[in-house]
């Protein structure tokens, strides 16, 4: 495990420096603002600024599972592209963990999209989303990061198994805001649905995200916090087996360079 | 009827046989390019599930809202979104020309670039018209939103020029972005997005000020979606003077289009950076 954080920080610091030559790792936040007024627009035509600070957590959310995803295809294509995805692969250091430290680099930077939205809502609309619970929210805020970049990791696989997978990868964007209750919170969506929702780590951290908004005490923190870690380690657990099986399938067929 | 008539009139059909033969094989091009990127299973489990998710999720807002009107709104807003979406996305598409260094070849051709981008695109435009029914078909039962067959068939139309409007925005993007082709996407993105914010998709375009309501209207999504949801008695809005309104809208971005074409090629041959794609 030690010796996985030296080139876990290596492949961070990497990141860092890539990401600021290739801004267009944040791409998704160009849509932010946009995302930010549909929302807003639609709760205060309703008259509802009870529905406000769920309004303007969800196109960060949105925001911060684009990043992940986005990335994690950038990353593999741009590895293959530059002729360095089969050294990455040979080095003692499971991809996975590197996929991980690089994910979460952008990943972190993506919470810029939480300036926008507040900011937005201010400029647009003179909203101002106060924080109550700042603890829960700022615990909440960071589980939910590692959540995102770890489950991207299982997209990276997709990656590294075919040049096409961006396809898989603008799919699972709104099946995921759906049953992650993003905006619409998972109580509301038919009784079959709910126990598929509560194995996606985003429904748990949008319901907690939107707790700590609002004035009434949040129940049930610890607990909450321990099911979004839960499904982390999952998630990650399922990423790196699932990535260990594709490049043991492409070293054993030779395709890895060809895919 | 002058010999120089009959000869103008002979040349005049050639030209046009031509630009259709241009436009046949480049569509069987964009058709193989199809092909190598999608199966059926890829195209119906990915792509099309995300496209009805999206119009579930900004429905289930009706939900949120407790107002089943809302729900049928943000329905048919989302439906007729999509098919914009789908032909948008041949400006990020057109735009990797310059990346796979055809566009010099495209520009030296006797042939205008616009047929050869039509024909290779032209599948984009059923697809998109096909899958904005088919969603439309699919979540209507669920979402309570009625089906009236045959009734509701004058849709189709404009739902075509919705397409094609979109389609002349797409194109007019790619002419944009061939001279920076690693922003074709982040344009993509923040142009659909747009239109999905302000121009009736989730709330009446009435609702924004008025300058964002006058750029609206010259977005090639408003007008359309204001005839379909006049056909469909969700506003009173005057169905056939908006579709043709969008028509013109979008013969006005293809003329931009056209326009913007002619300076790429004019200034990357003058300048020699045709085929230098930054990114």
């Amino acid at each position: 495990m030690e010796g996985w954080l030296i080139p876990f920080r290596g492949a961070m610091r990497f990141q860092l420096r890539a990401l600021r030559r290739t801004p267009t790792y944040l791409m998704v936040l160009v849509t932010i603002p946009s995302y930010t007024v549909i929302f807003l627009a639609l709760t205060d035509q309703a008259d509802r600024p009870d529905l406000f600070g769920a309004a303007v957590l969800a196109p960060v959310l949105i925001a911060m599972w684009g990043v992940a995803i986005w990335v994690a295809g950038m990353i593999v294509r741009g590895d293959r592209f530059l002729g360095v995805l089969e050294a990455a692969i040979a080095t003692p250091t499971p991809y996975s963990v590197v996929l991980l430290a690089r994910i979460l680099v952008v990943t972190l930077a993506g919470w810029v999209a939480m300036a926008e939205t507040w900011l937005t809502a201010w400029i647009g609309f003179g909203v101002v989303i106060e924080i109550p619970h700042p603890v829960t929210f700022v615990l909440t805020v960071a589980l939910t990061t590692l959540a995102m970049a770890a489950t991207a990791v299982i997209m990276a696989s997709a990656f590294v198994l075919s040049r096409v997978a961006n396809t898989f990868a603008t799919s699972a964007s709104y099946p995921f805001y759906v049953l992650g209750g993003v905006l619409v919170p998972v109580a509301l969506l038919p009784a079959w649905v709910q126990p598929l929702s509560r194995l996606v780590f985003l429904s748990w951290s949008s319901d907690l995200l939107r707790d700590s908004l609002a004035l009434a005490p949040v129940t049930n923190v610890a607990g909450r916090l321990a099911a979004i870690a839960v499904l982390t380690v999952a998630g990650f657990a399922v990423a790196a087996w699932t990535l260990g099986r594709v490049l043991h399938h492409v070293r054993e067929t030779g395709e890895l360079a060809f895919r | 009827m002058t010999p120089i008539t009959t000869a103008r009139r002979a040349s005049r059909r050639a030209d046009l046989r031509a630009t259709l033969r241009v436009i046949r094989w480049a569509a069987r091009a964009g058709w193989e390019d199809r092909k190598a990127l999608f199966t059926w299973r890829s195209w119906t489990f990915g792509w099309f599930l995300r496209l009805v998710t999206q119009v579930l999720f900004f429905a289930l807002i009706g939900v949120l809202l407790g107002s089943e009107e809302q729900v049928h709104w943000l329905f048919v807003g989302n439906v007729v979104a999509i098919a914009a979406l789908g032909t948008l996305a041949v400006g990020p598409d057109a735009s990797e020309e310059r990346y796979y260094g055809t566009l010099p070849l495209l520009v030296a051709a006797p042939s205008s670039p616009i047929p050869v981008l039509t024909g290779k695109t032209l599948l984009w435009m059923a697809e998109a018209f096909v899958t904005s029914v088919l969603a439309f078909v699919l979540l209507a039962p669920p979402l309570g939103h009625p089906l009236v067959f045959p009734d509701q068939l004058v849709l189709l139309p404009v739902l075509a020029t919705v397409v094609f409007a979109n389609y002349a925005l797409g194109i007019f993007m790619a002419s944009l972005v061939f001279r920076a082709v690693h922003l074709g996407n982040t344009v993509f993105n923040f142009v659909f997005w747009l239109m999905a914010a302000i121009c009736g998709v989730n709330v009446a375009v009435e609702f924004f000020p008025a300058a964002i309501e006058r750029l609206a209207y010259v977005l090639p999504l408003t007008h359309g979606l204001r005839a379909i949801r006049g056909a469909l008695g969700q506003a009173d809005y005057a169905i056939w003077a908006e579709a043709g309104a969008e028509l013109l809208v979008g013969a006005a971005w293809l003329a931009l289009a056209l326009m913007g074409f002619a300076w790429l090629a004019e200034g990357g041959r003058r300048d020699g950076t045709l085929d230098h794609a930054p990114g």
